[in-house]
């Protein structure tokens, strides 16, 4: 299997070096580069044979064709757009050739991968959604591989595990070996999220990160749009939201074609957006734009001219939200919305005395909590009337708000431990939930941290069966803080993978030592195909980036 | 957002970044019109004999100043007009060059006196950053007084070839940014244990054997010719780094013999440690690669390295040992890297080049008369040892505190800043010891796809340091807004330059 390392990479192993001399990097049993029998793939199908038999691919012979029993044929753009652009990931970006007829195949050439979509109905113009069928069967042989997946989901995926298949011998002839794949994804819900408020990240910025999600199987892109710093959303309903709260009204902003744009791009890869607007905290952006929105806060006995969180006592806040969300649940065609819910500061709210009189009518005491329960619940049900799900932050459950059951909880805070106990709380009380807190990759250290990302499990704490089978997914984060279009793709990736790989394979897939191996490689690959992915340790690839 | 305030708060020539020593600022503006906006020399100077290295700049500086235009031919209203003491375009900057200019934008006009065309190029950066567009797009530059020189004649970056090969681009790339920031020495770490990707003209196999790939991981004559003529146009020095005698694994691939054998019990155990310094041929090698990188890279200093030669491998070796008692070393091995780096630098003095070595060398040893500069790189007390070395009449070179490889967020960027190379007792003389400073990228974790962003705009907080006055430079608050603004002009310039902080450029980062 030697021959598979076709994305050729060294592992150096070196004792101290400078860079490392003065840290306190724990020191883990050093990775060392050995093939591993499963080449470059990433993240590990879930079930895989791969033989010694090995076929060549021409780049003037070999195509990717729809069978003939398939359910989804040349009308399904989404499927003839992804055979484009495997056939130029696999030939690197050679375009093709016209298909020399004369040609005679040779006995160990590989023709033809075809792409049969079992189920009558295939999906292909409709939205992924968390119930999708992500599953593919793989069968390369010669004189032509079949990609069998009921939906075009599943078949998408193949795809991407096909090219992962392909590699150069040392003549540099495509090659790849007969091979056996049943697959499909250990969690549904497979998420990266970004965040454009802090910083703006323009559009192409977004599509290549979709591009990359998609080479890692990831199937959610959780869009934290706005929030105190900035709110480059541009409302049809509400256009001052963005016109007074974005960094620049029309250089820094998402109208509606490039919301429609990123949204379509990701389908087109079989990505869900999960669009987040964060309330009734983190929204210092949106009083710009909406006056009353806020709770202004006082100091002493007169307003400080600051404001704090949504004021929850208006009715005005609750219709402004009625319609804003509508103008949302229309917009983005996902079945759930974010409706964050973290980080409530009460101390604004503590100091407006309207507010205070308001907690005394409704008997909340000094538990401002409640008043914060009081809004959300509200909330909740504005949104439950547009007939979309929700996901909230942690903090909207801990505060006792009471969820409607099919409410989906994201944890993200604390330690092991911390997050371990709570996932079994939300579990216990029937919730789905999703995780992100070992996931959040704008914390950066020196050295390599992916072994950390990748040994983390979501179902990892003390609960039943059933309880473990409420875990669906997590969510790997990018905050903004210091990330904009200048360092997002290399911080982001290849670290990122290590995430895809513990939500996508097998539970059992946990041998860092293979993993480095098929990381290095796929990093490789990623660097091949533009992608500025940084290096996990003093290593080349045979082709580096060169987008410099 | 913040931008808006820092426009109000500050004269855009306090956005300078570095500072310069002395700047006379004055609200009044002229407005400059990309069409009618023309570089000149002064009258004097002979225009037939224009100077390469400035023609090439007032290009650069065109287009930065005015993005998208090209050099316009109308009638000249506005012009710079550059005058150099002495009009020397051909050689190449070195440690002693003068980078002192002297620009005046002064009823409607600008002049760029410098004593040499390094100084100039300093001057044009300058400049480059005091134009500004209004809300309606218009160019404009107020009158300003500017005098100004480095506070250090050694400023550099470091970056390490060896761990991961940088593509030519990649490097150019960064000696343009360094231009932005006043940087003068590229130190090219070009080998190290992990690869050999310098292509040596005597001794190809160093590279065809130790490089990733012997093709496409190599710096050809070509390749190395192209940076240092690129750095030259920018006032920049290229300094080579040839690491010995540890750091050299990748070496021994290409040149049987020139490491030491380590053994186990009384056999080789096939592994290699540091460059055998008890055979003569190791110095005749030593001795033909030095002269040959001695006249490919025309900078009159050569970094030798000398640091972190792990004793073990040396000590395993019976041939080694014998050397010792033959040398009367009894099991002192320091005393035989000394013996080592004696050598080599002396090899090095005799191709008329002043050696540059890491503190190791002059840790170890207790002969320091042959050493001339030392690089202090170990964290602790690096003042302490800067003092060590000043005290012995050596010339210092302080990188400890600009560790850049080590990543962290931006907003760290204090921790470069709030450095003082000279915060320890000396005299005067002794502080004139300390030439310079340098920013330091190694390669572990680095490559072409995360480069830029991990070294700019932190590196430019080293540059401030190093070029600026210290005492007007001393409070972080005052500088933030400053180095906002001016990683805002690095992007604009297309350097990929991460942010400091929650915000937003008016140009974004339109890559990637």
């Amino acid at each position: 299997m030697n021959s598979l390392l076709g994305f050729t990479f060294i592992l150096l192993a070196l004792g101290s070096c400078r860079g490392l001399q003065d840290n306190d990097v724990d020191e883990e049993p050093e990775l060392v580069f050995q093939p591993s029998k499963y080449g470059s793939l990433w993240p590990l199908p879930q079930n895989v044979q791969i033989s010694d038999v090995s076929l060549k691919l021409s780049s003037s012979s070999f195509s990717i064709t729809d069978a003939k029993e398939s359910g989804a044929g040349a009308s399904c753009g989404l499927l003839q757009l992804a055979y484009r652009r495997y056939y130029e990931y696999i030939f690197g970006g050679a375009k093709k050739q016209k298909v020399n007829r004369n040609a005679r195949a040779g006995p160990t050439d590989l023709l033809e991968l075809q792409v049969w979509i079992t189920s009558p109905d295939s999906e292909c113009d409709g939205y992924p959604s968390v119930s999708s069928d992500e599953s593919y069967e793989l069968t390369v042989d010669q004189p032509i591989a079949v990609l069998k997946a009921p939906k075009v989901w599943g078949a998408l995926h193949g795809l991407e595990t096909f090219s992962q298949l392909v590699y150069e011998d040392e003549y540099g002839t495509k090659t790849i070996n007969s091979t056996v794949i049943s697959d499909f994804p250990r969690f549904s819900h497979r998420g990266i999220l970004l965040d454009t408020s802090r910083h703006f990240l323009p559009v192409k910025v977004i599509l290549t990160n979709l591009e990359i999600m998609a080479m890692n199987k990831f199937n959610v892109f959780h869009w934290h749009v706005v929030d105190d710093p900035s709110f480059p959303y541009l409302s049809r309903t509400f256009p001052n939201l963005s016109q007074k709260g974005a960094y620049h009204p029309y250089t820094h902003v998402y109208t509606p074609a490039d919301v429609k744009m990123v949204i379509e791009f990701a389908r087109l890869r079989g990505i869900r957006v999960v669009s987040e607007f964060d309330t009734p905290g983190h929204t210092q952006s949106w009083g710009k734009g909406q006056t009353d929105l806020l709770t202004p806060c006082y100091s002493g006995s007169t307003p400080s001219g600051t404001f704090g969180p949504v004021n929850p006592i208006l009715n005005s806040t609750y219709e402004f939200m009625t319609q804003f969300f509508k103008e949302i649940s229309e917009v983005f065609p996902d079945a759930y919305i974010h409706l964050g819910g973290d980080e409530v500061s009460f101390a604004c709210w503590q100091s407006n005395p309207d507010i205070q009189k308001f907690m005394e009518q409704q008997g909340f005491g000094k538990d401002y909590s409640k008043l914060e329960s009081f809004y959300i619940q509200k909330l909740l049900d504005i949104v439950a009337a547009t007939n979309k799900g929700y996901i909230i932050w942690q903090e909207v459950f801990d505060n006792g708000v009471k969820l409607k059951p099919d409410t989906l909880i994201h944890i993200w805070k604390g330690t092991p431990a911390a997050y371990q106990s709570e996932m079994a709380r939300i579990t216990s009380a029937g919730f789905k939930t999703l995780l992100s807190a070992p996931w959040y990759l704008n914390h950066i250290t020196y050295g390599q941290d992916w072994p950390g990302f990748y040994k983390a499990d979501p179902q990892d704490f003390q609960g039943t069966e059933e309880q473990k089978k409420l875990v669906i997914g997590g969510e790997a984060c990018m905050w903004g803080e210091y990330v904009d279009a200048t360092n997002l793709t290399p911080r982001l990736w290849p670290r990122a993978s290590a995430v895809a790989e513990r939500l996508w394979s097998a539970k059992e897939v946990t041998d860092t030592g293979d993993a480095f191996s098929r990381l290095s490689l796929h990093r490789c690959r990623l660097v091949e195909r533009g992608i500025p992915a940084e290096p996990l340790t003093p290593s080349f690839c045979l082709h580096e980036y060169e987008g410099v | 957002m913040l931008k808006k305030t820092t426009k109000k708060n500050l004269y855009i020539s306090e956005s300078v970044w570095p500072l310069p020593q002395i700047v006379i600022p004055s609200p009044e503006r002229y407005q400059l019109k990309p069409q009618s906006f023309s570089f000149g020399y002064r009258r004097y100077l002979d225009t037939k004999h224009s100077c390469s290295v400035l023609d090439a700049a007032f290009k650069r500086y065109f287009s930065i100043l005015f993005p998208g235009y090209t050099y316009g031919d109308e009638n000249e209203v506005f012009t710079l007009t550059i005058s150099l003491d002495r009009h020397d375009c051909q050689g190449y900057p070195n440690q002693d060059s003068s980078e002192r200019y002297k620009l005046s934008v002064f009823a409607g006009q600008a002049s760029l006196n410098a004593e040499t065309v390094w100084g100039s190029l300093r001057g044009l950066e300058t400049f480059s950053q005091l134009v500004y567009q209004d809300d309606f797009g218009s160019y404009y530059v107020n009158k300003t007084e500017i005098e100004d020189y480095p506070q250090f004649n050694y400023r550099g970056i470091l970056l390490d070839t060896s761990r991961h090969y940088l593509p030519v681009q990649a490097i150019l790339k960064t000696l343009d940014a360094m231009a932005y920031s006043k940087f003068n020495v590229f130190h090219w770490h070009l080998v190290d244990d992990p690869s050999f990707p310098y292509q040596s003209q005597k001794f190809p196999d160093l590279s065809n054997k130790g490089a990733f790939h012997p093709v496409t991981h190599i710096y050809t004559q070509s390749d190395v010719r192209r940076v240092i003529s690129y750095a030259r146009m920018r006032g920049i020095r290229v300094l080579p780094e040839f690491d010995s005698p540890g750091h050299t694994k990748s070496w021994g691939k290409g040149q049987s013999e020139l490491l030491t054998s380590c053994y186990r019990g009384g056999t080789p155990s096939g592994t290699f440690g540091p460059v055998n310094p008890t055979l003569p041929s190791t110095y005749q090698f030593m001795a033909s690669l030095l002269k040959e990188v001695a006249s490919v890279f025309p900078d009159p200093y050569i970094h030798l390295g000398g640091d972190e030669v792990d004793f073990s491998c040396w000590r395993s070796n019976p041939y080694i040992r014998a050397f010792m008692r033959k040398m009367g070393f009894g099991l002192d091995f320091s005393k035989l890297e000394a013996f080592y780096i004696e050598k080599i630098v002396n090899i090095t003095s005799v191709l008329r080049k002043t050696s540059i070595v890491w503190q190791d060398v002059f840790d170890y040893h207790e002969r320091r008369k042959f050493l001339s500069v030392v690089e202090v790189w170990k964290q602790g007390c690096y003042l302490c040892e800067v003092r060590r070395v000043v005290k012995a009449g050596l010339r210092v070179i302080l990188a400890s505190p600009w560790y850049l490889d080590q990543p962290g967020p931006t907003h760290n960027w204090a921790r470069y800043y709030n450095v003082w190379p000279l915060a320890f007792k000396g005299t005067e003389k002794q502080k004139s010891l300390v030439i310079g400073g340098e920013v330091c990228l190694w390669g572990e974790y680095v490559d072409a796809t995360n480069l830029s962003p991990r070294l700019w705009p932190r590196a430019s907080a080293a540059a401030e340091r190093l070029w600026s006055n210290e005492r007007q430079t001393s409070c972080v608050e005052r500088a933030f807004p400053r180095l906002q603004e001016f990683r805002c002009k690095l992007l604009r310039r297309g350097i990929q330059a991460e942010p400091l902080s929650v915000g937003h450029c008016k140009h974004e980062y339109q890559s990637g």
